[in-house]
């Protein structure tokens, strides 16, 4: 028990725990003060995009840790190592979206934010495995607000759902296919190559 | 080798081997792509058009993002020391702190505003060949833009000096989005302030001189602010740029109260016209345009009787029925070519537009007969049959006076006089005619 404490204190785990805790909070807090004015709808697509892209940001730094290079030296099997951080990522990414979702939003924008919380967590995985560790936000962020920016405003069209799947509704099932498929290549990328020294 | 030199020299290598180079194509990548997929389906430019206020216009858009990704550019530049594990090291060397922080900026700076202007150019080519404006004071706004680019540079690089160097450079960035495309939900007008991606322009609304002037000045205490901050040995100069920036932002809110930032550009509204009757008349802005609209324009006119000539309307707000001027209102003409040809999109939906304005009554009950009217009008006007009334009789009546023009015409006048004072029992004769 104290080893699993002390591996998760190493990989600056807690931080990112009361940081994504934090953002929660205030996010829910904004999203309560928009939800008291009536004037203003639409505002759940940038929250439920937006949202899980920076949650990912400030868990992203747990799947490398300080010395990725030692960490290869380890006599033990690795992929299950990494299998354990990428679980812990996609759980905490999902269920933090998820929960702010259901706090704040309708079911449909606690589905989107769900799917997101997936999605992202899926692009987060990839970034890790693909590029070195103070880089690994450059994805994320990127694409996060360009697909919010760029996205068409009218919905409609699946090759809009596939490439603008986080401003998606919740029950568009191209946008979750999307995700899914995010999340399943990240997961395989990284669990086979782990980060990136 | 001399001090120009030098800074020419530490300038490159920061541009090739700094974050230079990567920002400016970060930058233009993503703001050309931002352009070509907003003119998708590639039908009308929409957003911008052939002028120079209209690109500004788009480059003012195109800024909700590349500003916050420049701040994050900054942000991650400003980590570098932090992140490299030379912070001690360069204390230890002889050229002053704000030397290099100063240079790393304005290199970063001139980066961001090359990325910005390689979108800007894809922009200009996507209007098209044509003779457009270049007028409204688009080279000072686009230098506010860049300003304000500029700003949110040297607030990043701060940023990422002072925060936690795990985070730095996405939370900047995210945060900076949320800075600057949160607050035109709550006060348009005050949302001006934040550096980018707020300022309204259009075609022909140009910012005024003395704004232009003190956002120039707020912008660059806001840069100087962030930058003095981390730079100087002794931080009280840090009050001389805030002073400048908290004068400039207090004047810009008192002065600006009422009458905005921006004021009507007099020689982009100037009417051009045709030099032959019935005079079409376009602003200024749009002159290129004319050639194009003069047909479609003068169609209608041919068809209405007591309209002198035709006129547009560049508020985009319907002020009053047409009727009542003897004009035809040619609605705003921004964004309404197709990109990279300047051929006017969907004439169609522009003759429709002026003849609905045209023979639209301003009685303020909507009527069963008011209604079938103006529905037998716009059939006989457009020639379109998707506003036709159900009814044998409506039907015969549009095929006969589609038929015969001198009918139509004197129908027409009839119903305009009929429809402008309301009369019920005169439209009714004229459906049932």
């Amino acid at each position: 028990m104290t080893g699993l404490l002390r591996h998760l204190t190493a990989r600056e785990v807690w931080p990112s725990m009361v940081a994504v805790t934090a953002i929660a909070v205030v996010i829910a807090a904004v999203c309560v003060s928009l939800t008291a004015q009536p004037s203003l709808t639409s505002w759940w697509i940038p929250v439920a995009s937006l949202t899980p892209a920076l949650i990912n940001v400030l868990l992203i730094r747990t799947l490398a840790g300080h010395d990725v290079t030692l960490e290869r030296s380890l006599s033990r099997s690795r992929p299950a190592l990494y299998a354990w951080h990428a679980s812990g990522v996609i759980a905490a990414s999902t269920v933090a979206s998820a929960a702010i979702g259901l706090a704040v939003l309708d079911s449909n924008g606690t589905l989107a934010m769900t799917r997101n919380g997936l999605g992202f967590a899926g692009l987060a995985l990839i970034s890790a495995a693909v590029l070195r560790t103070a880089a690994t936000w450059m994805p994320i962020v990127g694409y996060a607000l360009f697909i919010l920016m760029a996205a068409p405003r009218e919905p409609g069209g699946t090759a809009t759902a596939w490439s603008a799947w986080p401003t998606q509704p919740g029950d568009t099932p191209a946008a979750w296919g999307a995700a899914t498929a995010l999340l399943l290549i990240g997961t395989v990328s990284y669990v086979r190559r782990g980060p990136t020294p | 080798m001399n001090t120009a030199h030098r800074i020419a020299r530490v300038s490159l290598l920061e541009w090739r081997r700094g974050t230079g180079l990567i920002l400016a194509a970060v930058l233009a990548i993503t703001g050309s792509a931002m352009t070509l997929l907003a003119l998708s389906p590639y039908t009308v430019t929409g957003d911008w058009s052939a002028s120079g206020s209209g690109i500004v216009m788009w480059v003012n858009t195109l800024s909700i993002l590349l500003g916050p990704l420049a701040a994050a550019g900054g942000a991650w530049a400003g980590g570098r020391e932090h992140r490299l594990g030379v912070v001690e090291l360069l204390s230890a060397v002889p050229r002053r702190r704000w030397h290099r922080n100063t240079v790393t900026t304005v290199v970063l700076a001139v980066a961001a505003a090359a990325g910005m202007l390689s979108a800007a150019a894809v922009t200009l080519v996507s209007v098209g060949p044509g003779s457009a404006y270049f007028g409204g004071r688009w080279l000072l706004s686009m230098t506010v833009i860049l300003l304000g680019l500029a700003a949110y540079v040297a607030v990043g690089f701060a940023a990422g000096r002072l925060l936690p160097r795990k985070w730095g450079a996405p939370v900047v960035g995210l945060g900076a989005y949320l800075v600057t495309g949160g607050p035109s939900y709550v006060d348009p007008q005050l949302a001006q302030l934040v550096p980018v991606g707020n300022l309204a322009i259009t075609d022909v609304q140009q910012l005024r001189l003395p704004v232009i002037a003190l956002a120039v000045l707020w912008l660059v205490g806001i840069a100087g602010t962030a930058l003095v901050a981390v730079s100087a040995r002794r931080r009280v100069w840090v009050l001389l740029p805030t002073a400048v920036a908290g004068a400039a932002v207090g004047s810009l809110v008192m002065a600006t109260g009422a009458d905005g930032w921006t004021e009507t550009d007099p020689i982009a509204v100037r009417q051009v016209c045709t030099s032959d009757a019935p005079k079409v008349c376009v602003s200024r802005v749009h002159q290129h345009l004319l050639p194009q609209i003069t047909p479609l324009a003068r169609d209608v006119l041919a068809r209405v009787p007591g309209v002198s000539g035709a006129v547009e309307d560049n508020t985009r707000v319907r002020t009053q029925a047409a009727t009542t001027s003897h004009q035809l209102r040619i609605p705003s003409l921004q964004g309404a070519a197709a990109p990279f040809t300047g051929v006017l999109h969907d004439t169609a939906q522009l003759r429709w537009d002026m003849a609905n304005d045209l023979l639209t009554g301003s009685c303020p009950a909507d009527t069963g007969v008011s209604s079938a009217s103006w529905s037998i009008a716009m059939a006989v006007v457009t020639g379109r049959d998707n506003d036709q009334p159900t009814g044998m009789h409506s039907n015969e009546l549009i095929t006969r006076l589609r038929g015969d023009d001198e009918a139509a015409r004197q129908w027409l006048g009839r119903y305009l006089t009929a429809s402008s004072s309301c009369d019920s029992a005169a439209l009714t004769a004229l459906v049932n005619s």
